[in-house]
């Protein structure tokens, strides 16, 4: 009896200690990989793959704002809670996936079908993927190809081919989107770092609102009102949170640091 | 005697008529309000307290109105209403500070 | 006969669960390598392996399907143009074999390998013949190559065989920092200039890690915050022996770096027991 007492004891002890987390190096997200989210709220139910939503393919065609204030959808994976008959109905995806808009004189393809036929399922696995196709990595470097370099992330600098005019992002939708006043410009600001020497971070809040308005992140991500109200870290963006909830996965990532730590030293 | 079911037939469809006239028309009116309300999101820094107040009385409003249509819309338009009412909340107490001696 | 039967299941269930013990602990997520893959590596080092080994990638996942001879490459050869930077921030390669999943159209292509193999910079892997430089069936051509690189440069008893730093310092070899045209570096921090104290058991044995060293080959994102917690004393488990199974400071410092057998590069006040 106590043999075996003791040995379940160690094999607890040493289970715990070998889950261990940390110290090695997380997989590198290919650059047509980053900006993935898999939303699987009811698809395992429904016996369908869940589906895997690129950032890439739609940034090139809307801003922020129109997919995440406009037509609603959350800003973590799985928290909108998305069903095919929302869509069917011209909701969410189905906003601009109803077989019937068009984006550039192209159809875009409808989501979701009524019947589980061999001819709709085609459709289906347009978005309900089970692995990564080869097809889809070219598509992805012929896209990428001719726009701005960045190291990391998706190797894209989005800004910069919006500058350039090598993408034009639509801000408005017919019948969905409300017709918005011109923003008055806002002011860029420079935060302070906490670490000694490490550039202070200059944060444009032009360039953020141009494309997110101000409601995707006051107050749900930037609570505080009064600026210097909310202390964070870096050891929090990290964790996804404040900055970290767009620049984490989506937006270009934060472990490219000279980015946002960008204002000159004085003297 | 035999008009009387007759009678509540018409009744009935003249009741359901005027219930699903009313759901139509009122998304209608909800819809056109939340528009309106919601398109100064962009510009809430230059409102005024006052005017940001009956915004918010609005998006309250609104939100009643929301509750009772049916799944999908409620998911959506609650959501977005939550967002722009949070929103001109935020704008409104930081208007506060500023006003408030420190 | 009661009591036998029940002392056998006694013992058959201590050695199911040692088992299982032994099976959990050997493939939990805590480890970077196992047993076997960590003797591997202990096997191709000095003094164990020859000079020429140490730091080669060997890739074939692909090429084995294509039924082409696998991919040899030698850290060695491109430590001396190159920082670390380079190819791992900039080029995107991963430091984990087997995770960029480097193809041949795309270094056709010009990514990856093809970023710098374009017929320029060095030998193109567009023409036929360069192929075997990299796909090679045997090193010999390879170990030549290394004698002959390594003549001139300081030599070390671990690792390569060569004294990376020393050779950093007098210049003799003079690698680029980044190849891509418009990216600026950010400069480093002064906070970051005084060396960080990492204590052990011991104070003898106490690191003292230096940021700067190491941000002259590296960026922030190749060690933070994946590999290392930016939170003061946020790493947990940091133990030796976790770094020799390749993890924290193990991830480069058991395969491409020098090799933790140089105890004394890091354990400065440390009595070095071997004869190197």
């Amino acid at each position: 009896m106590r043999t075996i007492l003791f040995s379940v004891l160690v094999l607890i002890v040493g289970t715990s200690i070998s889950w261990g987390v940390g110290g090695m190096k997380k997989r590198k997200l290919p650059p047509y990989e980053y900006g993935s989210v898999v939303i699987s709220n009811f698809s395992q139910p429904a016996g369908i793959p869940p589906v895997v939503f690129d950032h890439w393919v739609h940034r090139q065609y809307y801003t922020c704002r129109v997919c995440h204030v406009d037509v609603g959808f959350g800003m973590t994976a799985n928290s909108t809670k998305i069903r095919s008959t929302d869509n069917m109905k011209g909701f969410f995806c189905g906003t601009c996936h109803n077989g019937r808009s068009e984006y550039n004189k192209k159809r875009i393809f409808a989501s979701c079908a009524k019947e589980y036929s061999r001819e709709e399922y085609k459709r289906c696995v347009k978005c309900h993927v089970l692995e990564r196709s080869v097809a889809r990595e070219e598509e992805f470097f012929r896209f990428a190809d001719r726009l701005p370099r960045e190291t990391l992330g998706n190797g894209i600098n989005w800004e910069k081919a919006e500058a350039d005019g090598l993408i034009r992002l639509t801000d408005y939708i017919e019948g969905t989107s409300v017709k918005k006043a011109k923003m008055k410009i806002q002011r860029d600001f420079a935060l302070k770092a906490k670490t000694e020497g490490m550039p202070d971070i200059i944060f444009s809040h032009n360039k953020h609102t141009v494309w997110s308005g101000c409601e995707l992140c006051h107050p749900d991500i930037f609570v505080g009102v009064k600026k210097g109200a909310t202390k964070y870290s870096m050891v929090e963006l990290f964790d996804g949170k404040y900055c970290g909830v767009c620049h984490d996965k989506v937006a270009f990532p934060q472990t490219n640091c000279q980015r946002c730590h960008s204002k000159p030293p004085q003297g | 005697m035999i008009y009387r079911p007759l009678k509540i037939l018409i009744m009935a469809g003249a009741m359901t008529l005027c219930l699903a006239l009313q759901t139509v028309h009122g998304a209608g009116v909800w819809r056109a309000e939340f528009d309106e309300t919601c398109a100064k999101t962009d510009d809430a820094m230059t409102l005024a307290i006052e005017e940001l107040t009956s915004l918010i009385e609005n998006c309250t409003r609104l939100e009643k109105a929301v509750s009772s249509e049916e799944e999908t819309v409620r998911k959506v338009y609650l959501r977005r209403l939550q967002m722009c009412k949070n929103l001109y909340i935020f704008v409104r107490e930081s208007k506060q500070l500023e006003v408030q001696p420190k | 006969m009661k009591t036998l039967m029940t002392l056998s299941i006694y013992r058959l269930a201590s050695i199911f669960s040692l088992a299982a013990l032994t099976l959990l602990l050997g493939c939990g997520n805590g480890w970077a390598a196992d047993r076997d893959e960590l003797g591997k590596v202990l096997l191709s080092m000095p003094p164990n392996g020859p000079f020429w080994k140490y730091g080669n990638v060997v890739m074939r996942s692909r090429s084995k399907k294509a039924n082409t001879a696998p991919v040899v490459f030698p850290h060695w050869g491109h430590r001396a143009q190159f920082t670390c930077r380079v190819c791992h921030t900039e080029l995107g390669f991963s430091m984990r074999s087997g995770d960029t999943g480097i193809t041949r159209a795309q270094y056709l292509a010009g990514k990856y390998c093809g970023a710098c193999h374009d017929g320029n910079t060095a030998f193109s892997v567009k023409e036929e013949k360069e192929c075997v430089k990299c796909h090679m069936r045997d090193t010999v051509a390879l170990e030549k190559r290394f004698e002959k690189f390594a003549e001139d440069l300081p030599m070390a008893s671990f690792g390569n065989g060569i004294d990376w730093a020393d050779a950093l310092e007098k210049g003799s070899i003079y690698p680029t920092d980044s190849i891509l045209a418009d990216t600026s570096r950010m400069q480093f921090p002064q906070k970051l200039k005084k060396p960080v104290k990492l204590t052990t058991t011991s104070p003898r044995s106490d690191v003292t890690f230096s940021h700067e060293e190491h941000f002259a080959e590296l960026d922030c994102s190749s060690c933070h915050p994946d590999i290392f917690n930016i939170k003061t004393k946020g790493t947990q488990a940091f133990s030796m022996e976790r770094n020799v199974f390749g993890n924290y400071c193990g991830v480069c410092h058991m395969q491409v770096a020098f090799p933790m057998q140089d105890c004394r590069r890091c354990h400065p006040k440390m009595n070095n027991g071997s004869r190197f």
